[in-house]
């Protein structure tokens, strides 16, 4: 190790220490309940993150779903460039294969469940989108090329992505025709507790989801196709 | 508290990491293990204030020691866009690579200084 790789470690560990010790005398931030209260009575959702990221900093989260997509047509574009594989070797294991369409088959229908109560318990549009994505990814390592293009019609899932991010911007656009600001809930509280409530929050969960599932998918099925199972 | 200063200790692993690696591939990883220790970061912050989660049941009315909603809704996101970007970099390795054929980063200095 020379002068100036040591020069570095010292400096990250001095700067390590600072901010460790910058932090000890940090104030213990509590939420106070009637706050809490007042949150979950405006949006209608008993969970209180789902009701900031989905309705306060909605903003923020519409731009990171733009981030997204734009990754996702990053990678089918560049690997677009490159051949694709001439010879596909799936798993071809018969335990492998049934274990792999039977986790499939449970994945979708907990990332369904996810988020369609991602306002009611933990859960959400994201997080129910990369299970299923995990999901389709084991089911394609079992089938061949040809086969997974027929079962899932890769061109149709590439059209429902585009079409999901066009309603997403539609949906925060629309409140400005009622005469509400745009990112404004327009439609109804409803009932809390309930699937049916919280205005636009169930919408834009099950949105983030087909968005997170059919990205993660695209990826994963680009690898699979120009870069081989293993 | 410890969880806090174990976060702020990857961060720091994962950019010693992307300093001295000189593989492409192994820098992008080091760079997601700083993105998780960030991740961790703002999970613990919200952990200080209470250890239940922010989310009233329909049963029980009244909840004391909620953790903070505030750092896990800015993180929540951050964590599918994070993977995103992780393979969208890896691309780009890839394509790199076939057209240099090394990952070494200061062979790929050269070669371009070289033309």
């Amino acid at each position: 190790m020379n002068f100036k790789n040591l020069i570095i470690v010292i400096l990250t560990f001095l700067t390590c220490l600072i901010t460790v010790f910058s932090l000890l005398d940090i104030p213990e931030f509590r939420i106070p309940f009637e706050e809490f209260k007042k949150i979950i009575e405006e949006t209608n959702s008993p969970n209180a993150v789902t009701a900031y990221y989905l309705n306060y900093r909605l903003y923020d989260t519409m731009f990171e779903v733009f981030v997204f997509t734009l990754s996702v047509y990053g990678v089918v574009f560049f690997l677009n460039s490159v051949p694709s594989l001439e010879k596909h070797t799936p798993f071809s294991d018969p335990v492998m294969t049934f274990y792999a369409r039977f986790a499939f088959a449970l994945s979708i229908l907990s990332a369904v469940y996810i988020a369609i109560v991602g306002h009611l318990s933990p859960g959400g549009g994201f997080v129910a989108g990369i299970v299923a994505g995990t999901g389709m990814m084991l089911v394609s390592l079992t089938k061949t090329i040809d086969e997974i293009e027929k079962s899932f019609k890769i061109s149709k899932i590439s059209n429902y992505e585009k079409i999901t991010l066009l309603v997403v911007v539609l949906i925060v656009i629309f409140p400005v025709l009622m005469g509400k600001k745009s990112f404004q809930n327009f439609l109804p509280l409803g009932e809390t507790g309930k699937i049916f409530s919280a205005g636009f929050i169930p919408l834009f969960d099950l949105l983030i989801f087909l968005k997170v599932m059919f990205g993660s998918w695209s990826i994963t099925f680009y690898f699979i196709k120009h870069r081989g199972v293993v | 508290m410890v969880i806090l200063v174990c976060s702020i200790i990857v961060f720091f692993i994962g950019f010693l990491g992307t300093v001295f690696k000189k593989s492409l591939i192994l820098k992008m990883l080091s760079l997601g293990v700083m993105n998780t220790g960030v991740i961790t970061f703002f999970v613990s912050l919200s952990y200080r204030s209470g250890k239940m989660a922010p989310i009233i049941d329909n049963s029980s009315n009244f909840v004391e020691n909620i953790a903070d909603p505030v750092p896990q809704a800015v993180i929540i996101t951050s964590i599918v866009i994070g993977f995103a970007i992780l393979t969208f970099s890896l691309v780009y390795i890839m394509l790199l690579t076939v057209k240099q054929n090394t990952m070494d980063v200061k062979k790929i200095e050269e070669e371009i200084d070289e033309d």
